[in-house]
């Protein structure tokens, strides 16, 4: 079953001669539980494709669906809820909130929902992150490769349907990088999450069930790996 | 132009809001600055005109200096300009006043005006010895008249000891004539009261002079003592003159007058002058409250002024340079030295400066320069006896210079502060923007209740309030400033209202005018028939008077009665119970009646304004009294006093004929006289005891007391009480006034006897009340009753109470203006930077799921911590201000109650709350404007 669906995605910046096409006519689906790599050069598009997928972007044209639900029929405030409960991103930069400490920020999408914190779950995911510990530390106590667990707990916390990584060991050495991508893989088995992870890094790419490249918009490449 | 600049040039134009906060920012603080040290420097300089022209120019001056010393004065070198008058003597002048029956002739060099006053009211000044200038006092005092161009020939000579006139040589030894003090202006008229002077004006020479103008009554702490036995006249000094002289000099360092006066007081014995008002209004001089009070006051809005606006500035300018710490990095990471960092920001400020200073000083020119043609007139009112000095704008270059100077340091340590933060970070850690966000776990630490209370959005925003504490701190105690100034400087002024209305309640007339019965200048004593007599006449030449309204002569006399339970009010009655814890202990009670002859045709008006009908109160035989009957009572007792405003009478009774009785006071028996001495019950009879006089404290003495029955002892009668009057007439002054016209006087008063108080006035209503003061005081003139009768402006008092309470209201709100806005600007600047410095954080926050509507709740919960924050501490703190005014006023001896000033408390709450309110949702939306995308990836700030 395809748990994404984008249909003639397009995203263009810009008017008349400016006009830039950071996505062009794209489509491709992705059924549950794959990991799926985009690669491709600076500027190809591949983080605009990411964050329309989150739903943070909105796309010129195009639909995307994800578990059946046209994304972007929903209004401002539905999108928000839509984020918050089916996706989960990861960013280079980690993107926490300074004045909340690491169970805070990993909850955060469960609190902004007024919701109970599943406490086993909670444990279970910061056991798995190797934060035990350090759930009273702020995110300027933590080194980066604690840091961008924390936003991938965060990001697993609601246990959404898809998992967007944008880089997510661009700021990080190889030894943290190695272990973030291992978490990932993780979560993907465990949890049968799809994730979707933007790298520029081809030991991780090829690490993917699928290798989607795009270039200048358009998709250049797809391939599944078979192992 | 230098890469830095450039640099600075663009990241100004690309942060306009802010640049544009900040040079309002700079343009208010140097408005204000410019506006409080020009307001101080003109009205310095009204006030050393002031005193210029009513004590003269000199600092010091030296009394009776003997002819031989003053060029001990004069030629110190201390000295930069002097003048002088010196004695040509004393000549008997025909006054009405017995103590004042000389003219004084001083002789003045034809320089005298450049340093001492002479206020010429008619005329011009003598040219020549033969030439004099007369003081106007010497016609509205003694009544001698002079007229311009009139030759007088007096015989002046000096005043000399009685017992030393005529005596020989041998005699004058023997009672050592020399050390006999030479009599001078400074000596009152040796004359005891009753008696013959005791002194005599000798060695006389025949003079002629030719009068040639009048001027003011010359200064009578400077130039002629209150005191004095003669009226001033100046004229141009002979030469050869070798009498004594009063010297005034300007010294070149008037700081130093003290030792200078000390110095030439100690070398040649006499007396000085020194001019303090001069002295303090130039600041010379610190001795008075004057100059500490000013110079307090100025450094205390100074500083208020500092301190809004290093922290506005000071804020801009760290957020834009924390703002701009990565670009700093990235600069020094190529090379860029901390100097050259330093300039630039530098450089910043001196740009912002260059907009902001010269605008600020424009405006604060402006906005005070119209601010005091608005009040001139007040202010005149407030401090002139004489109109012409008007205040004029003093345009002080200094000032200007000093309030761009203070600004300009200002901006400049607000920019450079933030800017050495800014250089010590190393490249790398500025580019990397690491330790830009230090956070502590405990700072940061909030109550798990907020959380549950208020939701998750609320915990984030007191997070965020906790982590930017001292930014935020900065904001609530502008806010705080704000708050206080206002609420407090708003309930002075309302205080200050409420005393000035207090005090013209009672004015229901503008000009009183009084006859004095002789020098004591009083009336309390009764009148005599020549001063009744001069009113009269004064009352009945009136009408012609153009500039007055209405008049009213009123002539009032009391007596005391006592007056049946039954007819008193229970408002009296409850008063007395209030205040003594007793209900009237007898079945009567004493009031003051006083009984009021108005004219005829006022009374007439009188009923017509109340609607009354003449009916029965022009009835000879039986006259109506009308009765104004309303007290204030004041009880003091210890600290507290009570205030109450009740009738004597109970009005339900009106029309009546009201008993009233009296307690014979003395009685004569056989030759002796007896005197009440209160009551006794003997055998269950109330009977009333007289005696002859005792001495106090002494009892009366049964072997010659006289004891006598009610009957015997208590004068009965009945007044006929017609209606009460709603409105107080200007001319009561008593407990129960009855009011009559005049041509029932002489009936009325053959029945009763009304001794004690007596009083004959005539009150006048003038919408011009100035200029029907001084048409009256000329008719006074006119009908020789010159210096007798006092002619008082109880109109202009009250304005000029008025004016200053403008001046103070409009100077005040002024500045609380100014300041709020200040503040207001401190408020939106951190708010709005504080939020984009967060703008990172909120995309974050949206793009894990925050929607519009959590993110409003979050802010609306940061906008309450900053309005409740900073009321918290100002509203209290304003109540004890307002108390603390409230306690000041009341003890300026008004009765008032205190109050909580609620409506300017409301006004401060949503003032404070919609600066805030606005604050954030400018910045919300801008933020919000962003592209999350564009923010969340770009690592910049």
């Amino acid at each position: 079953m395809d748990i994404l669906k984008i249909e003639n995605l397009s995203k263009i910046y810009g008017e008349g001669e400016n006009q830039v096409k950071a996505l062009d006519n794209v489509s491709f689906s992705v059924p549950k539980g794959q990991f799926v790599a985009i690669v491709g050069p600076s500027g190809s598009g591949k983080s605009t494709l990411l964050h329309i997928l989150g739903g943070v972007d909105k796309p010129t044209s195009g639909k995307v669906f994800l578990d059946g639900q046209d994304v972007y029929a929903q209004n401002e405030d539905q999108l928000a809820v839509f984020r918050r409960r089916q996706v989960g991103l990861v960013y280079q930069f980690y993107n926490l909130i300074p004045v909340l400490n690491v169970t805070e920020n990993i909850t955060l999408p469960v609190l902004m929902d007024g919701k109970k914190v599943d406490k086993t779950y909670l444990e279970e995911l910061i056991g798995m992150l190797s934060l035990k510990g350090r759930e009273k530390h702020l995110p300027n106590e933590l080194s980066g490769g604690q840091q961008q667990r924390v936003s991938i707990g965060r990001a697993l916390i609601n246990n959404p349907a898809v998992m967007l990584a944008d880089e997510p060991t661009g700021n990080l050495d190889s030894k943290n990088s190695h272990e973030i991508v291992e978490l990932l893989k993780v979560s993907n088995k465990k949890y049968s999450q799809t994730l979707i992870v933007i790298t520029h890094d081809e030991s991780i790419a090829l690490q993917a069930d699928r290798i989607i490249t795009i270039n200048d918009g358009k998709i250049e490449s797809d391939k599944l790996l078979q192992r | 132009m230098n890469i830095f600049k450039q640099f600075t040039l663009r990241s100004l134009k690309e942060n306009k809001t802010r640049t544009l906060v900040t040079i309002i920012g700079i343009i208010l603080s140097v408005s204000m600055f410019t506006a409080t040290i020009e307001a101080f420097v003109t009205v310095q300089n009204y006030l050393i005109n002031y005193a210029e022209m009513y004590n003269g120019k000199f600092h010091v001056g030296f009394v009776d200096v003997e002819n031989d010393d003053v060029s001990k004065i004069t030629e110190d070198e201390r000295v930069e300009k002097y003048t002088y008058f010196q004695e040509i003597g004393y000549a008997e002048i025909g006054s009405s006043n017995e103590y004042k029956p000389y003219l004084y002739i001083a002789g003045i060099p034809s320089d005298f005006t450049d340093i001492m006053p002479i206020h010429l009211t008619e005329g011009r000044l003598p040219e020549n010895s033969n030439e004099i200038v007369v003081s106007e006092h010497l016609y509205t005092n003694s009544g001698v008249k002079l007229k311009i161009g009139q030759q007088i020939t007096l015989d002046v000579g000096d005043r000399q000891w009685i017992e030393l006139v005529d005596i020989s040589d041998e005699e004058y030894e023997a009672l050592e004539g020399d050390t006999w003090a030479k009599l001078t202006q400074e000596y009152p008229l040796r004359k005891a009261e009753g008696e013959e002077a005791t002194e005599k004006i000798v060695n006389t020479k025949q003079k002629t002079y030719t009068v040639v103008g009048f001027c003011l009554r010359p200064d009578e702490q400077y130039l002629e003592p209150y005191t004095a036995p003669g009226y001033t006249a100046y004229t141009i000094n002979e030469a050869g003159n070798t009498k004594h002289s009063n010297v005034y000099t300007i010294i070149s360092q008037p700081t130093d007058y003290s030792r200078f006066n000390l110095d030439i007081v100690r070398g040649i014995e006499v007396n000085s002058l020194i001019n303090h008002d001069l002295l303090t209004y130039s600041l010379q001089s610190f001795d008075s409250a004057f100059a500490g009070l000013a110079i307090g006051l100025l450094s205390i809005l100074i500083g208020l002024i500092v301190f809004g606006s290093v922290s506005l500035i000071y804020n801009t300018f760290s957020i834009s340079v924390s703002e701009r710490t990565k670009q700093f990095g990235i600069l020094k990471s190529v090379g860029a030295t901390k100097k050259q960092i330093r300039k630039s920001v530098l450089y910043e400020a001196a740009v912002l400066c260059v907009i902001g200073i010269p605008v600020g000083l424009i405006s604060g020119c402006l906005g005070i320069a119209v601010t005091f043609r608005f009040l001139s007139d007040s202010i005149s009112t407030f401090l002139a006896e004489l109109t012409d000095l008007k205040m004029q704008f003093v345009f002080s270059p200094l000032a200007l210079i000093a309030a761009s100077m203070i600004s300009f340091v200002t901006v400049i340590i607000s920019a450079y502060i933030p800017a050495r933060k800014a250089i010590k970070i190393n490249p790398i850690e500025s580019v990397r923007q690491s330790n830009e966000i230090k956070i502590k776990r405990r700072r940061v630490k909030v109550s798990p209740l907020t959380g549950k209370i208020f939701g998750f959005e609320a915990t984030l925003s007191s997070k965020n309030f906790k982590r930017n504490k001292r930014k935020y701190r900065t904001t609530v105690f502008s806010l705080f400033v704000s708050v206080v100034l206002f609420i407090s400087a708003s309930s002075l002024s309302t205080y200050f209202t409420d005393i000035v209305e207090a005090e013209s309640q009672d004015m229901n007339y503008d000009v009183l005018v009084r006859v004095y019965n002789n020098d004591i200048h009083s009336d309390d004593d009764g009148l005599s028939d020549e001063n009744k007599a001069l009113i009269n006449k004064l009352y009945n030449s009136l009408n012609s008077v153009d500039s007055i309204d209405e008049y009213t002569m009123a002539e009032a006399m009391g007596t005391e009665f006592m007056v049946d339970n039954e007819f008193i009010a229970d408002e009296y009655k409850k008063m007395l119970k209030a205040v003594y814890s007793s209900e009237i202990a007898e079945s009567r009670d004493y009031g003051t009646f006083v009984y009021n002859f108005i004219d005829d045709a006022a009374f007439k008006r009188l009923l017509e304004k109340e609607g009354i009908s003449e009916k029965g109160y022009f009835d000879e035989n039986n006259p109506n009294a009308l009765v104004y009957d309303r007290t204030t009572h004041i009880f003091q007792t210890g600290e507290k006093e009570s205030v109450y405003s009740v009738p004597f009478l109970d009005k339900d009774k009106f029309p009546c004929a009201l008993p009233v009785s009296d307690i014979m006071y003395t009685f004569e028996k056989d030759g002796t006289e007896y005197y009440s001495f209160g009551t006794e019950e003997i055998n269950g009879e109330l009977l009333y005891k007289y005696d002859i006089p005792r001495d106090e404290g002494e009892d009366i003495d049964p072997s010659t007391a006289i004891y006598l029955s009610e009957e015997e002892a208590v004068t009965t009668a009945n007044i006929n009480i017609g209606n009460s009057l709603k409105e107080k007439p200007c001319f009561v002054t008593g407990q129960v006034n009855l009011i009559y016209p005049e041509s029932l006087k002489e009936s009325i008063c053959a029945e009763y006897e009304l001794d004690g108080y007596y009083q004959m006035r005539i009150y006048i209503f003038a919408d011009d009340h100035a200029k029907a003061v001084t048409d009256i005081e000329q008719l006074i003139k006119d009908i020789g009753a010159g210096g007798k009768m006092s002619v008082h402006d109880y109109a202009s008092e009250i304005e000029s109470t008025r004016a200053l309470v403008t001046i103070a209201k409009v100077l005040a709100y002024g500045f609380i203006v100014l300041i709020s806005m200040i503040a207001a600007a401190n408020v939106f600047n951190t708010i709005s930077t504080n939020i984009s410095l967060r703008r990172r954080e909120i995309a974050t926050l949206k793009s894990v799921g925050l929607t519009s509507k959590g993110m409003a709740k979050m802010m609306t919960f940061e906008s309450l911590l900053y309005g409740l924050k900073s009321l918290m501490f100002s509203l209290p703190v304003s109540l004890g201000v307002t108390y603390l005014v409230y306690f000041v006023a009341r003890d300026s001896g008004y009765e008032m109650g205190f109050y909580v000033p609620w409506d300017k408390f409301i006004i401060a709450i949503l003032s404070v709350f919609i600066i805030v309110v606005l604050s954030m949702v400018y910045s919300i939306r801008k933020v919000n404007r962003e592209n999350t995308v564009e923010t969340l990836r770009n690592e910049n700030i």
